[in-house]
């Protein structure tokens, strides 16, 4: 795991979310660094699918979406970019269900790149290949590439979404309960592709489970009833937590 | 669940604890009192503390596996098993001292001991208070066990010292000399046992490894 204090590449500075006039999240004040895991933990309803879906502009269709305080990316903030697209090329997301597209498994992964217009069709290969590749997913459907992905396991599926994710080549990939849906099996893969993908890219992800934010996250964030109880090292989390909120969560006395 | 498994086992850990405690009291007594009686019962309890010590161990290598802990729990764990092999220890010191007293009943009392009695006193309040640093969660008492230690110490070598004066003066008392000698040593040695516990003490209580520091 790395512990050592990379670059912020993300800055939440009192953020504080709305639905309406219900209050989600309040005053969280956090940095996310360069090329490491860091995992959003707790409750349910404590507010870190919310959170996550703030960095991949995801809550701007919200009905009453409003929020206060400052999310920078890279020093600029996130919201300040008229085009959500923009966005989501630099910071991608995976949900909890695999969510394909139309099309064929070729077609899934080439997205990204079509939409940057990319058209040359060894061009879309290659990419295609590649990603499908990193995410140990092309020898599964390398004879398959023109067929649809409905065909697939649920953890397949999933696969082709973080290579789909990946293709855009985006920093940052944000994972909202990637393994909610997957057997033991399929969830170890994709904790480990994760951990694979932290060499290149900056990874976020909301959990409910605890021992997955252990095994997978360098940094970890406790939420509960929309505040960031407790945000540092993951070991430090999971061996001597500051608050006493934290310690039940984590020891499962509590959620 | 977890939480019961821990309280039983924490009572496990305090029977043993008591019990090498006893192991101490009457090991040391069986010197001063030239009882060899006392010394053999020392000797003869040291199997049922190391049976405690491999079920506690393997109380707690099962509870790590089924329970995955963490935070108080992890902690809690990983400092029992480390306390009860230094209890364990603690045994093996109290058996090397019962040893020596029955090696120095074969030899006429070489002088009376002066500061043996105050010595053993202090080691003894030290095992019993970071026994109760433990039951407790007291880091600071943990740590005031730690900074005795030092007295420990200098009366070691004070001891020493002496007895190597008389041993130069008197060279027909080196054989039972030697087993003095060594009796000194296993009671320092019991004092850096207690150090051990105090530190895993203050580890559990604080989650700050303070040993070698």
């Amino acid at each position: 795991m790395k512990t050592e204090k990379g670059q912020p590449i993300l800055n939440i500075r009192n953020l504080n979310i709305w639905y309406g006039d219900k209050g989600i999240l309040s005053s969280l004040s956090f940095e996310v660094q360069e090329k490491q895991v860091t995992a959003f933990i707790g409750p349910a309803n404590c507010g870190k699918s919310t959170l996550v879906r703030c960095f991949n502009r995801l809550n701007d269709f919200t009905p009453n979406f409003k929020f206060t305080g400052e999310i920078l990316f890279k020093g600029s903030s996130l919201y300040a970019e008229q085009d959500a697209t923009t966005v989501r090329k630099q910071i991608g997301m995976v949900f909890r269900r695999p969510t394909l597209f139309r099309g064929s498994i070729h077609e899934n992964v080439a997205y990204a790149a079509r939409i940057s217009n990319v058209s040359r069709t060894s061009e879309l290969n290659a990419i295609v290949e590649k990603n499908l590749r990193r995410t140990g997913l092309w020898n599964e459907v390398e004879g398959i590439l023109d067929e649809t992905p409905v065909q697939l396991s649920t953890g397949q599926q999933q696969l082709l979404c973080v290579a789909r994710a990946l293709a855009a080549e985006p920093e940052v990939l944000i994972f909202d309960e990637p393994c909610g849906e997957l057997d033991p099996i399929e969830t170890v893969k994709i904790e480990t592709l994760m951990r694979e993908l932290a060499n290149d890219c900056t990874l976020i992800f909301a959990t409910n489970k605890r021992r997955q934010a252990a095994r997978v996250s360098d940094v970890a964030g406790f939420l509960y009833g929309g505040e960031l109880i407790e945000f540092g090292a993951t070991e430090k989390i999971f061996t001597n937590p500051q608050d006493s909120r934290t310690e039940q969560y984590v020891t499962g006395r509590m959620g | 669940m977890l939480a019961n498994e821990i309280r039983e086992l924490q009572h496990k850990l305090l029977e043993m604890a008591g019990l090498s405690e006893q192991m101490l009291r009457q090991a040391i007594e069986s010197v001063l009192t030239r009882d060899e009686a006392l010394a053999r019962t020392v000797i003869a309890t040291d199997d049922q503390v190391d049976q405690f010590e491999n079920e506690i161990e393997a109380a707690c290598i099962q509870l790590i596996a089924l329970h995955q802990p963490v935070a108080s729990e992890l902690r809690f764990l990983t400092v029992v098993m480390k306390i009860s092999h230094n209890i364990e220890r603690l045994a093996d010191k109290s058996v090397a001292i019962a040893k020596r007293s029955l090696e120095l009943l074969e030899y006429p009392p070489v002088k009376p001991f002066v500061d043996l009695p105050y010595v053993a006193q202090v080691i003894q309040t030290m095992v019993k208070d970071v026994l109760d640093a433990f039951v407790n969660r007291n880091a600071e008492l943990a740590l005031g066990v730690r900074e005795r230690d030092n007295e420990v110490d200098d009366i070691y070598e004070k001891m020493l010292h002496e007895l190597l004066t008389i041993l130069s003066e008197h060279p027909t008392l080196i054989p039972p000399g030697i087993s003095i000698l060594l009796l000194f040593r296993h009671l320092e040695r019991v004092g850096d046992l207690a150090v051990n516990i105090s530190e895993e003490v203050y580890y559990l209580v604080k989650g700050d490894i303070i040993r070698h520091s």
